[in-house]
């Protein structure tokens, strides 16, 4: 039995390698009242994947079990949704850049924005509170808010970029 | 509501690897670990299409809509260009590097997308290029016609505009930051009043982003 489950494991995970190598995988979401079959992007170097989507999805389309919308309306939703994401956390950029400045923990606001936005592109929040926080905790929650604003954006965007090279089911 | 499908002659298997795939996402989650996330994750896997790429994979705008960089220049109100990128000459007319900052303050490429803000403004002006990570532009410009420019990458002003400036990540890579993992793409262009700006998810006055002191190339399109 016990070898019969580690056949069955190690053959999967073969299978999974084979599925993932032949870029087969797709994603089946069901938004606004519809179901999209959306194939995973490409894996290599990247993590950002179904994992985040899942965790942000929520947030970023809070009324998609709420409403309905055909696969048009959904796309122009989904612009509006990453302009909006995207707005905010471009504005949280210059909160938390003239924060450090005010701080006293760095200068310059457009570097600074430049920096911060580089270390979230990463998800690197981590890296910015080393360098800028100084034990500031107000500082420090509002750069992990940033990483989540920014996080939101790139979830939406993920979504209109997955969506639009995809056919409706 | 989300389900993940996975194709293969085993379905049950399967289902055993990607219920540990969400497990340890979950995990990570929890942890309270970083999430990577990746600036061009649509472009890694984009296929080349010959003459076709200046519009073969453009979600943010560069659409197959959008006017040739002579029409463009028409609508402008500019000068009929006689080639798109001079690297022995003056470069772009001013409405091109208009045309480029209006693409940078309107388009989806937010601050950290730096290849993504590039590609968007050269696709909509009809130039091509292929998505990717800033590190992959030295290898995808030549391959769609770029050749390396005539001024010194490391003192860009001296570029004409127009002119796209590669530079490498950090060696070895590191995690540290998108600039240090994957570099940064930028292009050259020239304000009313003359000033040099670097646009790429925005237009600024420094060149380079965050790595400036990384090894630069620079690249024109004259064809």
């Amino acid at each position: 039995m016990k070898q019969m489950i580690l056949a069955l494991v190690f053959f999967s995970a073969l299978s999974a390698s084979v599925a993932e190598g032949n870029s087969q995988e797709s994603i089946q979401l069901s938004l606004y009242g519809q179901n999209y079959t959306l194939q995973k992007p490409q894996a290599e170097d990247t993590s950002f994947g179904w994992t985040q989507v899942q965790t942000h999805v929520a947030e970023v389309l809070p009324d998609r079990e709420s409403r309905r919308m055909n696969r048009d309306q959904l796309m122009e939703h989904l612009e509006t949704r990453v302009n909006e994401t995207g707005q905010s956390y471009e504005d949280g950029l210059g909160e938390i850049a003239r924060a450090i400045i005010a701080a006293g923990a760095g200068e310059g606001e457009e570097m600074l924005i430049m920096e911060v936005a580089d270390y979230f592109v990463v998800g690197n929040f981590a890296g910015v509170i080393q360098n800028y926080a100084n034990g500031n905790e107000a500082l420090a929650e509002r750069i992990r808010q940033g990483q989540l604003e920014h996080n939101r954006y790139l979830c939406a965007l993920y979504l209109k970029d997955m969506l639009n090279a995809s056919a409706p089911r | 509501m989300i389900t993940t499908q996975v194709q293969s002659k085993l379905a049950m298997g399967m289902t055993v690897v990607a219920m540990s795939l969400l497990l340890l996402g979950c995990d990570q989650q929890s942890a309270g670990s970083q999430e990577g996330l990746n600036p061009e994750w649509r472009d890694a896997s984009t296929p080349q299409a010959s003459t076709s790429q200046v519009n073969s994979y453009a979600p943010t705008g560069g659409d197959s809509s959008d006017p040739a960089p002579e029409a463009i220049e028409q609508a402008d109100g500019g000068s009929p260009p006689a080639t798109r990128v001079d690297s022995d000459g003056a470069g772009w007319g001013q409405s091109r590097s208009d045309q480029a900052q209006q693409i940078a303050r309107s388009d989806d490429a937010r601050s950290g997308y730096c290849a993504m803000g590039v590609a968007n403004i050269l696709l909509r002006m009809g130039y091509p290029v292929t998505r990717g990570h800033a590190r992959d532009w030295n290898r995808t410009l030549p391959q769609n016609g770029w050749t390396r420019a005539n001024c010194n990458a490391s003192s860009p002003s001296t570029c004409p505009p127009g002119t796209v400036l590669q530079f490498e990540p950090d060696n070895p890579p590191s995690d540290r930051s998108g600039g240090a993992r994957y570099g940064h793409v930028e292009i050259v262009v020239r304000t009313s009043d003359g000033q040099t700006l670097y646009c790429s998810d925005a237009c600024r006055s420094n060149f380079g982003g965050t790595v400036p002191r990384n090894n630069p190339t620079a690249w024109v399109y004259n064809r």
